[in-house]
């Protein structure tokens, strides 16, 4: 199995236009297997309100063979999970 | 108000039939007459609707400029050009009708006009609006040119992966709260209102998470479509709920509604029943998760319902062939869309008529 590891700000021919720190809080995690295809894993950071962004709880992840997230929630294989 | 039955109402009121019948048997034939209409409507609720597999026209995987895309979450077509977002790259694409690039605009970054995690897309007239994630706003441009950043209402906090709107000078979205389902926000004056269905959870967390909705608007109405129910409400602009459509009984969306029912469920994850919805002239669109091979959900069938009045009548079902497709626009182009799955930026034929 062949792991590899892949920083959401990784931008793929993008311009960059400056360092953003809340970008190092999203992880996604992409596993290659020859035999089964490929699965991912993603995660997004959560807070004590959805509002306060100071305020870090935890963390909620998933992994499946289709992953998203965005700042409140995570999705593999059309299941939402949310802060 | 729920039109479209299920069989199991149908029975149950039978048994009420019989009860009153007992009573009153100068009515049993009006009765009859009405259960007769009833069963009829069951049927017709439950027919199997037309499945066309749609062709493709054209798809791209890197733009004209052999730079690559890997998260695209809305494409929206106006004046002739596409607009597109991806939330990787955090910036907007404007494409002419074959897909080259005409011009980037935005960044990532937390400046003005500059993305952290750009979303959705919507465009009344020269106007663009796109929901910024996690800078929890909508950026402006007019012309091609940043117009202003507005941020979200206080309190709320949209999903980013559902639709919302700009009527009147108000964004209208979903404001993941547990007391209401549809946020208007008047962007000039910062003030807000908040209206529409909830339905209630065990916990306020819960009724939050569940109660997403993804928003447009059709002529004078404002069209909620939750993304774990399959159901399609429908307000007028007061905010008075005029119609809620269950589509439950097509098909597709029932064997969905069975595999979920055989699912765990937990307070703050739930299966969702659609990836996007749109409205092209007197249509919507949902883009469906149908239930797949070893319980993962497959997203690569469109549900076309024909608006007539505040009613939706399911009419078709198209197949977008292999891969898992996260948005959906119609215009007069065809249907274009994203398959996450091959990273691939699609249009398929489409007539209309």
């Amino acid at each position: 199995m062949i792991a590899a590891t892949v920083a959401l700000n990784v931008n793929l021919g993008a311009k960059k236009s400056g360092e953003v720190s809340l970008l190092a809080l999203v992880n996604i995690e992409a596993l290659a297997d020859g035999e089964s295809g490929s699965s991912c894993t993603v995660s997004t950071n959560c807070y004590t309100d959805p509002w306060d962004p100071k305020k870090l709880t935890g963390t909620v992840s998933c992994t499946g063979k289709v992953c998203s997230r965005t700042d409140t929630s995570v999705t593999c294989d059309s299941q939402t999970t949310s802060c | 108000m729920i039109k479209g039955g299920t069989c199991m109402d149908i029975i149950k009121r039978l048994g009420y039939v019989f009860f009153i019948s007992a009573k009153e048997m100068k009515s049993i034939l009006l009765i009859i007459l009405f259960v007769g209409c009833s069963l009829q409507s069951c049927i017709n609720n439950e027919k199997k609707i037309k499945e066309i597999a749609l062709k493709e026209d054209i798809k791209i995987d890197e733009f004209s400029d052999s730079t690559f895309f890997s998260d695209i979450r809305s494409i929206t077509f106006s004046d002739n050009s596409y607009y597109v977002t991806d939330y990787s790259r955090d910036q907007l694409f404007i494409l002419d009708k074959n897909f080259s690039l005409i011009k980037t605009l935005g960044n990532k970054g937390q400046g003005p006009g500059e993305f952290l995690g750009a979303a959705h897309i919507y465009i009344n007239r020269d106007s663009v609006f796109v929901m910024n994630d996690m800078k929890q706003s909508f950026e402006l441009f007019r012309d091609l040119k940043y117009i202003e950043t507005i941020p979200y209402a206080n309190s709320t906090r949209p999903n980013s992966n559902h639709r919302f709107f700009e009527y009147n000078g108000c964004l209208f979205y979903n404001p993941s709260v547990s007391k209401y389902s549809i946020c208007k926000y008047n962007f000039k004056t910062k003030k807000n209102e908040m209206f529409g269905r909830i339905e209630k959870y065990e916990t306020e967390k819960e009724t939050r998470i569940k109660n997403h909705r993804h928003l447009l608007r059709y002529d004078n109405r404002i069209i909620a479509i939750p993304d774990c129910k399959p159901i399609i409400e429908v307000y007028d602009f007061k905010g008075n709920l005029v119609n809620i459509v269950d589509f439950s009984h097509v098909e597709p969306v029932a064997k969905m509604l069975k595999f979920i029912q055989g699912t765990e469920q937990k307070e703050n994850s739930y299966y969702g029943f659609n990836e996007d919805v749109v409205i092209y002239k007197s249509s919507l669109y949902i883009l469906i998760l149908t239930s797949g091979v070893d319980n993962i959900p497959k997203s690569n069938t469109i549900l076309k319902f024909n608006i007539e009045g505040d009613n939706f009548e399911p009419s078709c079902l198209y197949d977008l062939g292999n891969g898992y497709f996260n948005t959906i626009n119609v215009s007069k182009q065809g249907i274009e869309t994203y398959n996450v799955i091959l990273n691939q930026l699609k249009r398929y034929h489409y007539d209309i008529k």
